[in-house]
């Protein structure tokens, strides 16, 4: 067990019966030294996103799930399927890729973390950081070089996000798999 | 939360940590379940000594320190269920309404869990003026009971009070302002009635009432009091607070009520403990209000005076934090340029003395600001009305509302 302070983004906790995914914990002091925990959490059977309230020594039930790299293969109507390193094949709903079918593309070569609740694959992990490239955006305008003028651009997917306004057509950037946002280009 | 219940039976439970902040935002909760809502409300109380000592101002009889229970205007207080019988009772409440976090007896949490249905289940947190108060409020709590032969999870709601509508509100009796209203066309013989009773030879042109926690911030605050050249009176309650008064103005005895303490042109009249309905009354008719923690805090911006607020300090000095979400809500209402200024001076002012500075030359710089703070204090008082009053919003957030 530990407490709701103590439970980081990322980590798994039982509630209910059900595994639910920590994707955000917020910290704020009370008054007269308690403390109180907001929770974003996505339960990992069925998709369904909630926010909760725990006192911050509130004692949680946290889990470690099986877990295994695999990296993407092909697209089988309706079935994404990934491979492990012993070419085992692992086949996953795209409800269940909620969080990362924006960036699924083919020949990615991203190592992920296949997760897996009583034998069943649940959910597909991306690395923090992946590279992927635009597919198109509009040209430079402005010739601003700090990076701090955004601009939409759309990758392979068709997924669009803000990017720096000197990217161009082409270019690799870094996006930031949690937040689903750009971080920076990446150099040639 | 939807409402399934026959019998509306509340359970409040206050773990009374330290001085009265705690029973005495649990009983107006409670009185006001009860006379206003017309709910039956057990109050159980982990200090019974304690709240005994908070209730006496309302008890026409000496109470038998020994008793488990008493029935006081509507309420049932109640010692702290210690026993599996006391414990079970507590849980059959339809809602069952934990003050400040505190932590539940085992038994009734099992008892909870066994009921069906479960009981409503809510968490009222304290009061802060913060951002994220309006994000927590409402926030459903899952927490897993263990049970003899089976876990169950019940589902707590987290109520947060606060200055929006987003929040919890705060508590205000359906009455109050109109008997604020009352008391401030009175004002000028009510303030009679205590210069007669503490027998004062001139009629005090400023008056102060003075609830703060004891340390430096007192000496701090009378460094700047005895500056003040025309007559002024500061009411301070009996107790701890007035003993170091007496201490720090270098008087052998504590001081006992009804006596009156002179430092230059200030007079401090200890006053007794009394009831919170006089307690408002008091705060009515002061030109300022120095308060603290929570209730005081709340009772003085209904009543529409200048105040100054001495927040529960914490030793991670988070309290800073919150009494700035505070200012900059309070005084991001100023309607003039001279409210703003003299909101500006007060927020500094009171800023300097939670950090426990010096405070002389900024209660000088205050003082020409006195007319513009009180009309900015009725404006606070009139914008805050208008939110619906915590009890309600807790009844209807429990589906008591009919």
């Amino acid at each position: 067990m530990k407490t709701a302070q103590e439970i980081r983004a990322g980590q798994v906790i039982m509630i209910d019966g059900s595994p639910w995914k920590v994707q955000k914990n917020d910290f704020h002091r009370a008054g007269r030294g308690s403390a109180v925990n907001k929770m974003k959490l996505k339960n990992l059977l069925n998709g369904v996103a909630t926010e909760t309230a725990f006192k911050s020594d509130d004692k949680l039930e946290q889990i470690v799930l099986e877990q295994k790299e695999v990296t993407y293969s092909y697209f089988a109507d309706p079935m994404y399927v990934f491979v492990d390193s012993d070419y085992e094949q692992i086949e996953i709903e795209k409800d269940d890729l909620e969080n990362v079918i924006d960036f699924i593309e083919d020949g990615m070569e991203d190592v992920c973390q296949a997760v897996f609740y009583n034998g069943k694959v649940i959910s597909i992990d991306l690395p923090k950081t992946i590279v992927r490239e635009i597919a198109y955006t509009e040209p430079s305008a402005r010739g601003d070089t700090t990076g701090k003028v955004m601009k939409t651009a759309r990758l392979k997917s068709g997924y669009e996000l803000k990017v720096s306004e000197f990217c161009d057509i082409g270019d690799l950037i870094e996006i930031d798999t949690i937040a689903c946002e750009y971080k920076a280009r990446v150099k040639r | 939360m939807s409402h399934r219940f026959t019998k509306p039976f509340w359970s409040v439970f206050c773990s009374i940590i330290d001085n009265f902040g705690d029973i005495g935002v649990s009983w107006r909760l409670s009185q006001q379940l009860a006379t206003e809502h017309g709910i039956a409300v057990t109050l159980w109380v982990d200090d019974w000594q304690a709240a005994l000592r908070f209730l006496d101002p309302l008890l026409s009889n000496e109470p038998n320190p020994t008793s488990q229970a008493l029935q006081l205007q509507g309420v049932c207080v109640r010692r702290w269920p210690q026993d599996g019988q006391s414990c079970i009772e507590a849980a059959q409440a339809a809602v069952i309404v934990e003050m400040f976090g505190c932590e539940l007896p085992e038994i009734t949490l099992r008892s909870m869990a066994a009921q069906q249905p479960h009981p409503c289940w809510v968490n009222l947190e304290y009061l802060s003026a913060e951002d994220w108060v309006a994000e927590f409020h409402g926030l459903p709590s899952p927490q897993t009971i263990q049970g003899a032969d089976q876990t169950v999870t019940l589902q707590k709601q987290f109520f947060l009070p606060g200055f929006g509508k987003n929040t919890g509100g705060l508590l205000r009796e359906r009455t109050l302002i109109a008997r604020h209203q009352t008391w401030q066309n009175e004002q000028n013989p009510l303030r009679h009635q205590l210069v007669n009773a503490y027998g004062l030879n001139d009629e005090p042109k400023l008056w102060l009432s003075l609830f703060c926690y004891p340390g430096p911030v007192l000496k701090n605050l009378i460094g700047a009091l005895k500056q003040d050249t025309q007559p002024t009176v500061c009411i301070i309650p009996a107790g701890g607070l007035a003993n170091q008064l007496a201490s720090q103005l270098g008087r052998p005895q504590e001081p006992t009520p009804g006596d009156c303490l002179t430092l230059g042109n200030i007079q401090f009249l200890v006053h007794p403990f009394v009831s919170q309905p006089d307690y408002d009354r008091l705060l009515s008719i002061c030109d300022i209000n120095i308060v603290r923690g929570e209730d005081s805090f709340v009772r003085a911006q209904w009543a529409g005076k200048p105040m100054l607020w001495h927040i529960y300090p914490q030793d991670d000095g988070v309290h800073l934090d919150k009494l700035q979400a505070f200012h900059s809500l309070y005084a991001g209402t100023a309607k003039s340029g001279s409210e703003a200024a003299a909101l500006a001076c007060w927020q500094e002012l009171n800023y300097r003395w939670n950090c426990g500075d010096g405070i002389e030359n900024l209660w000088h710089d205050l003082r020409p600001h006195l007319p513009a703070l009180h009309s900015h204090a009725r404006n606070w008082q009139q914008k805050l009305a208008e939110l619906p009053d915590l009890t309600s919003s807790l009844v209807r957030a429990t589906g008591f509302a009919t």
